[in-house]
């Protein structure tokens, strides 16, 4: 076996769902102190490793989203949708593939799955999700997220930077684009879904162009800290028990303030498991292969609902 | 996408096989409508409509971990540190390193095989203000055969008693189901009354007191029907577990009153000494006491109890 076929095999024998390649230098255009030669000098590769998304842990975030008795559904999400598979299987995986590169000889890096975050850039040390479009993995979605062909956004990923020239996994282009931008936004009603659900307005309405190797995608600028104050439950329509009142600006100062200003019972409802993200619309909501098995269920669970939580999308409708 | 008419039997064998080379001790099968009483909102069903069966998954507790807290509780001016062991290796680890990765690996196989499943956490994400999860995996643990409720509110397993932990996964898959638990009784509540010297056990080596005295919990589960005592888990998860009770290895100047609410708990909480909150900093889970598991005379190890004897009082 090659080595990027033992390491394919690591990968898929640790259930992991996507492994690609990529050359460095495909993200060399990524800011000054993110780039793969920033973390090793002589990176020659990244290995990006993805897992997708229960359709159980789907539909319990859907579901909590949609029915405020049912809220506690969220806890399978925020472990099982969020920090299990980040810290056991693809942070696990990781350490794994860069032993294995070791007793090979070479030097591996690896990117936390659920990356710590540089609270003066609001950036990730490294941007697991561009890795992933490097390695031909998907296409990056309007959102800013990654886009597979099977699970849409609804997968999480982490990278290893390497000094091993591994063969890239550069796949072609696909011929029809998955985020269809004017497609969604007729059903989003004049904006893209996951611009139109995301309850703190993080995505959009400025534009960037993203260049990763040879590509460039148009997508959203994100406005990270607005997608925190969401990602931490500062507002009931994310799933907070408190409506904080959200500045016009966000920046860290907010956040930690607004975080100190919440309900005690949900600042101690993560206290044990200390990851999760309370939202996670733009993922769950994406049309872009959404299940139609998530999508009925919604439906039912719906017609049974006494209380509805915030307006619930179902392949568009409302 | 689902196969109507797949061999329940043989599906139901892969999970079982699973969660054993996952190193689970226990695997139980309950259909759905044995939680039928279960608090609303709180039901499969609830939580995934078209909901079938609940698989319950459990591990032992090993003999050490055991051994570290009763001889740090019962010596707990000099032998603190040795619960280390205990909170780690005896709760959190168990819960998510390997129930919970069981868990998800479950839900993986049922959902390849074209059904939708739902996995809960093994412990850690509650509503604290009800201190109560989104489902209860000790419930569902009993509904799937796997033991019987003791007084202690916990299943109790035939061999190790409620020397052990669980997680569930809810699933449309329609699994063939294990029976309840028929065996012999397990929490002989009179003959513990003499041992706890006119208290259950459970009751008598509680060092805050929190089982009720007379108020008692009754559940109906696939028709069958257990009792076991009231308790107060804020008292119990919100001081002792979390390691502010003076009683329970905590810090000697904290002051909890004799009863609390949720607003008190956050109160304490705000009060806990930094030595306190850094020394769980990284690892989260656990909870600091644990008496009325490990001191429950069913399953009770006999290496434990020699080690033990002499060495603790029956109330602390």
């Amino acid at each position: 076996m090659t080595i990027t076929e033992e390491i394919k095999e690591l990968a898929s024998s640790n259930s992991l769902d996507y492994v690609g390649f990529a050359p460095a230098e495909s993200l060399e255009n990524e800011p000054e102190g993110s780039r793969p030669s920033d973390f090793l000098p002589d990176a020659q590769t990244i290995i990006s490793l993805g897992i997708k998304l229960s359709l159980g842990v789907q539909f319990a975030n859907r579901l909590a989203h949609s029915r405020r008795d049912l809220r506690h559904a969220i806890y399978s999400y925020l472990w099982h949708g969020f920090g299990l598979p980040s810290l056991h299987y693809l942070d696990r995986t990781a350490i794994l593939i860069v032993r294995f590169l070791e007793k090979r000889g070479h030097v591996a890096v690896p990117a936390m799955a659920a990356s710590s975050f540089d609270i003066r850039s609001s950036l990730t040390e490294f941007s697991n999700i561009r890795a992933a479009v490097a390695a031909g993995l998907g296409d990056l979605g309007w959102g800013e997220l990654v886009l597979t062909q099977d699970a849409g956004p609804r997968a999480r990923f982490t990278s290893i930077i390497t000094n091993a020239r591994l063969e890239a996994d550069m796949k072609p282009p696909l011929k029809s684009k998955l985020c269809d931008l004017e497609k969604c936004k007729e059903l989003g009603k004049g904006l893209p879904i996951c611009a139109s659900v995301c309850p703190t307005h993080a995505i959009g309405p400025s534009e960037q162009e993203v260049r990763i190797g040879d590509r460039i995608f148009k997508t959203a600028k994100i406005d990270r800290w607005r997608c925190m104050w969401g990602s931490m439950g500062l507002s009931k329509d994310s799933l907070g028990l408190k409506d904080i009142p959200m500045p016009d600006t966000v920046g860290p100062e907010e956040v930690f303030n607004g975080m100190k200003e919440r309900d005690p019972a949900q600042s101690l409802e993560l206290m044990v498991i200390s990851r999760g993200d309370y939202c996670g619309k733009c993922i769950m909501e994406c049309p872009v292969a959404s299940s139609s098995e998530v999508n009925q269920l919604l439906l039912k669970a719906k017609k049974t609902g006494r209380n509805e939580w915030t307006r619930m999308t179902v392949h568009g409708r409302k | 996408m689902r196969r109507q008419n797949k061999d329940m039997k043989e599906l139901t064998k892969r999970a079982k096989e699973l969660a054993f080379s996952n190193l689970m001790d226990y695997i139980g099968i309950a259909p759905v409508e044995r939680f039928v009483n279960a608090p609303e909102g709180h039901r499969p069903g609830d939580l995934l409509p078209g909901a079938e069966s609940v698989v319950s998954m459990g591990m032992r507790v090993s003999i050490g971990p055991q051994v570290t807290q009763r001889m740090a509780l019962a010596n707990q001016k000099k032998l603190r540190h040795v619960s280390f062991s205990y909170r780690w290796f005896g709760y959190g680890l168990l819960n998510m390193y390997f129930m919970d990765r069981a868990a998800f690996l479950l839900n993986r196989l049922l959902e390849k095989e074209g059904y939708v499943s739902i996995p809960i956490v093994s412990s850690g994400v509650e509503d604290t203000r009800l201190v109560m999860a989104a489902f209860s995996n000790r419930h569902a643990a009993v509904a799937a055969g796997l033991g019987e409720f003791g007084w202690n509110g916990i299943c109790s397993t035939p061999d190790v008693g409620p020397r052990a932990r669980f997680v569930s996964v809810i699933t449309t898959a329609k699994l063939d189901p294990d029976p309840m638990y028929s065996g012999p009784k397990l929490c002989d509540l009179e003959k513990c009354r003499q041992f706890g010297q006119g208290e259950p056990f459970c009751v008598a080596v509680c060092p805050l007191d929190c089982f009720s005295h007379d108020k008692v919990e009754e559940v109906v589960i696939g028709g069958k029907r257990f009792e076991y005592a009231w308790m107060d888990h804020m008292m119990c998860g919100k001081t002792a577990g979390i390691g502010i009770h003076p009683l329970v290895l905590g810090p000697k100047d904290m002051v909890i009153p004799k009863t609390i609410d949720f607003d008190t708990s956050v109160k304490l909480r705000a009060k806990t000494p930094a030595k306190t909150v850094l020394e769980t900093v990284v690892y989260g889970r656990g909870h600091f006491c644990g008496l009325c598991m490990l001191r429950c005379p069913i399953g009770v190890p006999k290496l434990v109890e020699d080690y033990m004897r002499g060495k603790e009082l029956m109330a602390l």
